[in-house]
């Protein structure tokens, strides 16, 4: 190993020098066994998600499958059309809410979870019983979403165990469902989405928090520092570059709820609360047919997150020196 | 996101695609549900059937004669249908397509897809095949005519017709509406459409209400027909019978009460849909008596006579509901509705069911509107611009119109799946009572196309057959008295450059209305607001939908 080492430093300092081209040949020579590896995850991005970007065209084209992308017609507006018609549609105001509303909502509730769950179990020291709480926790991320919703109308129906629940307290009458009150659909999305989630994001954590130096942790007990301080002053900053990193990911998920469990969960009655931008678009493009619509609101979305995702960067760049890149 | 989602519904069209082609080349190796031995093995045309002695109906006046002699080979696409895709890998494998294509002559190579979202796609690859059997109406925006512009349909004039189809230009001819339903608003034929045939079949959606309760009551339902008899009736099944939920319903069976005006006739309503009066366009929803509706329907659920949960209900919650005593009325189709219900439950002790009139203002009147479909409905069998015999693609087609296409496809295989009886024909065993335990309708996939849509007329003799319990029959007769055709819109042709405005409001407005409609009736919203909504609707553009339909409705009756 030391002698593939020295070869390699005795190396760097001409290949920097040559073209990449012949950088490229050597190392490709040297390591082909690494780029072999690499060619499928390499031929998965450049067929499903570079490739099909093309298709971003079909948001200034009034697209007719039959036509094809080349040729339907430009929409009105230089191809603007189906932006300006989302933007003056009687819906935007909602759907942009309620994707706001519900995406917040979801990050402030399931985002510290895990951490908290992954501290806490940090601190147990019967391993048996900290087994079983991970497996309980994070067995619902392996039931299919479908499931898990029909699992939670049952729960929140006119006699679930959620609504018998709220009905002791008073909250509900108990006569109908949860799912047909506006004020409900959050609450259930949401926490809903903490069951689902949390031991399974908490794993991540957990990894992390064992690769935390045990002797920080010694020096802080010599120092005097009680449990409380240690997770303060040892814990929390080894666990920073991973909290970090996983909330500039999510933010740049803010605008993309996904459709599914929203068309799961709601109905036409509460759509002043649960209707959001997937779920509209999927109205929109798969059940109407207009491709170039949803195709124009998909792509709003994406620049929007895209906007997040470098904004977060910056922010925590400039603050606390960390990110993604 | 979405263009993954597109990806991998490609990938399903090209594994259906090749599916279909492998079911082709192997030919019937999962036949054995087929009763005793198949009797046609080989469906080559060079091996011409025994059965031409009956000789074409159509001889005489047609040039058409089948089989068609020297016939090449078609490809055909088509949707594959849970009816039969359990069973049989390809419609050719099926009785009725191997017979087709025997007593065409033609040979078919089917080009399956899964579902209609596939079938959008595949209308998006070059190559098309020759003919296919789509609902363009419904899943393809714009319909047959867009699809025409798109380049898609081959548009069919009349002399091709003349030549090529004379059984379906006779059939065309015979009626205005069946015509213009069938043609753009150039007077091209888009394709070989699927005609209702008798205005009877048009019909047969309404409410169903438990007839045994109503004995006990004391009440006879062939009386109940207003909105208080129903109310009263509805009451008294919660206060003397201690029903659960009286009537039981989801927000898409809502939606058809309103649509096809089955509770809206006692307040001077029409429908809450489009309709028209004397060839002025009017909309149910925008209407000042929509809110008597809502009204009514907002008292039977504040005094817990309507299902609490009908906004989160499904199909077969109601389904559960109606037949297990928790609910007394209820509504659906003929078929769907009380004639499973009643097969479900043919075991069970004193159950029956029986169709109400849609309720009405005054006793005995009929009622101003009720489920009716348009002359030519559903699934077009078009011939693509890929095709290369467009001829022989017509002349295929054409036989669905003859006499004895007509037996093949409403009726199938004299013999197998009906047999004369004094002249008429009458569904086998097979078909009513399968002795493999297959659905009606199951069943009648494998020999007919009637029990779906197709390029022929359909036939009232094979839905009275279908629906042929008593109580079926007479809940068709009191759901059928209506003046539905004096309000009913014919199926007119939105303009091409109206049709992007069209759909986009169509599709808003119908998402505030339908939502209203449920706050209204569950009284989440008051009805003080009722004015608001209109204004809100009006905000919205409905003067301007309405203007665009009128446009084509003009458009239509002076074509």
């Amino acid at each position: 190993m030391n002698k593939t080492e020295k070869i390699q430093q005795a190396e760097k300092q001409p290949l920097r020098k040559q073209s990449f081209g012949i950088r490229f040949k050597k190392d490709f020579r040297r390591n082909y066994g690494a780029y072999l590896l690499f060619l499928p995850v390499a031929l998965y991005y450049i067929l499903f998600a570079y490739k099909p970007m093309y298709g971003i065209l079909v948001a200034f084209k009034d697209f007719t499958p039959a036509r094809g992308v080349w040729e339907s017609p430009w929409t009105s507006d230089y191809g603007f059309g189906h932006f300006i018609s989302f933007f003056e549609s009687f819906y935007f105001i909602r759907v942009l809410k309620n994707t706001l509303v519900i995406s917040f909502s979801t990050l402030l509730v399931t985002f510290p979870a895990p951490i908290i769950l992954a501290l806490l179990l940090n601190e147990v020291r019967s391993t048996k019983f900290k087994r079983t709480i991970q497996t309980l926790s994070y067995m619902p991320h392996f039931i299919s979403l479908v499931v898990i919703c029909s699992m939670l109308r049952l729960f929140v129906a006119d006699k679930g165990i959620v609504t018998s629940f709220l009905k002791t307290f008073g909250i509900v009458d108990g006569t109908y469902s949860l799912l047909s009150m506006e004020s409900f659909f959050v609450p259930i999305y949401v926490f809903s989405g903490l069951w689902q989630t949390v031991g399974w994001n908490a794993i991540i954590y957990m990894s992390a928090l064992s690769g935390i130096d045990q002797g920080l942790y010694e020096a802080a007990r010599i120092d005097g520092a009680g449990k409380w301080k240690q997770m303060w002053h040892v814990t929390l900053p080894g666990l920073m570059p991973t909290i970090i990193m996983l909330l500039i990911l999510r933010i740049g998920q803010i605008m993309s709820i996904g459709h599914e469990k929203i068309i799961l969960l709601y109905n036409e009655e509460i759509y002043s609360t649960a209707d959001v931008i997937s779920s509209f678009v999927y109205r929109k493009g798969l059940l109407e047919y207009n491709w170039g619509f949803s195709t124009a609101v998909g792509l709003f979305n994406s620049v929007i997150n895209f906007m997040l995702v470098l904004i977060a960067n910056k922010i925590s760049r400039k603050t606390i020196d960390m990110g993604l890149w | 996101m979405k263009k993954r989602i597109r990806k991998c519904m490609a990938l399903t069209i090209v594994t259906g695609m090749t599916a279909g082609l492998a079911a082709c080349g192997g030919g019937g190796n999962i036949t054995s549900s087929e009763p005793q031995g198949s009797t046609v093995a080989d469906n080559k045309e060079s091996t011409l059937p025994a059965s031409s002695e009956v000789a074409p109906a159509s001889a005489a006046d047609a040039s058409v004669t089948y089989p068609i002699a020297g016939a090449e080979k078609l490809t055909f696409g088509m949707a594959l249908a849970n009816e039969w895709s359990d069973r049989f890998d390809s419609w050719t494998d099926l009785p009725i397509g191997t017979a087709v294509q025997e007593k065409t002559g033609v040979e078919l190579e089917m080009i399956h897809v899964a579902d209609n979202k596939a079938m959008n796609l595949l209308l998006a690859s070059p190559d098309l095949p020759d003919i296919i059997l789509f609902n363009f109406q419904n899943n393809y925006s714009g319909g047959e005519i867009k699809a025409i512009e798109d380049g898609v349909i081959f548009p069919m004039d009349a002399e091709f017709l003349q030549q090529n189809a004379p059984d379906y230009w006779e059939v065309l001819n015979s009626d205005e509406n069946i015509m213009k339903g069938s043609t753009n608003q150039q007077n091209q034929v888009f394709g070989f459409t699927f005609i209702m045939g008798d205005d009877k079949i048009k019909t047969g959606y309404g409410l169903t209400v438990r007839d045994d309760w109503c004995g006990q009551l004391g009440l006879d339902v062939a009386q109940i027909d207003t909105a208080e008899e129903f109310h009263d009736m509805l009451s008294r099944f919660k206060s003397e019978l201690n029903v659960e939920i009286p009537m039981t319903f989801t927000s898409k069976n809502l939606e058809e009460l309103l649509d096809y005006g089955t509770v809206t006739s006692p307040f001077g309503l029409v429908t809450r849909d489009v309709y028209q009066k004397d060839g002025t366009v009017h909309i149910g929803y925008a209407e000042k008596e929509y809110k008597e509706v809502l009204a009514y329907l907002n008292q039977l659920y504040r005094e817990g006579l309507l299902d609490a949960n009908f906004s989160t209900n499904d199909a077969a919650t109601v389904t559960a509901n109606m037949l297990s005593g928790t609910s007394g009325v209820s509504t659906g189709a003929l078929g769907g509705g009380i004639g499973t219900w009643l097969q479900t439950n043919r075991d069970v002790e004193g159950y029956s069911l029986a169709g109400l009139h849609n309720l009405v203002e005054n006793d005995g009147d009929k009622s101003l509107y009720g489920f009716y479909k348009t002359d030519v409905i559903g699934k077009t069998a078009v011939i693509t611009n890929s095709c290369e015999n467009k001829e022989l693609a017509a002349q295929f087609l054409n036989y669905g119109y003859t006499d004895e296409g007509h037996m093949l496809y409403v009726f199938g295989i004299e013999g197998e799946s009906y047999e004369m009886v004094n002249g008429e024909p009458q569904y086998t065993e097979y078909i009513m009572n399968n002795p493999d335990g297959l659905t009606v309708k199951k069943a009648m996939s494998e020999y007919t196309l009637s029990w779906d849509n197709g390029p022929f007329v359909q036939d009232l003799r094979q839905k009275l057959q279908s629906a042929s319990m008593p109580e079926q029959l007479v809940a068709w007769d009191r759901w059928d008295d209506t003046t539905v055709e004096e309000y009913f819109l014919p199926k007119i042709a939105i303009a091409q450059e109206d049709l992007s405005e069209y759909s986009s409001l169509r599709s808003d407005i119908k998402t505030y209305v339908n939502e209203m409609t449920i706050k209204f009736v569950r009284g989440t919203e008051s009805l003080d607001n009722f004015d608001e909504y209109l204004a809100t609707l009006e905000s919205m553009g409905v003067s301007r939908l309405i203007e665009i339909i009128q446009t084509a409705t003009d458009e239509y009756y002076a074509r």
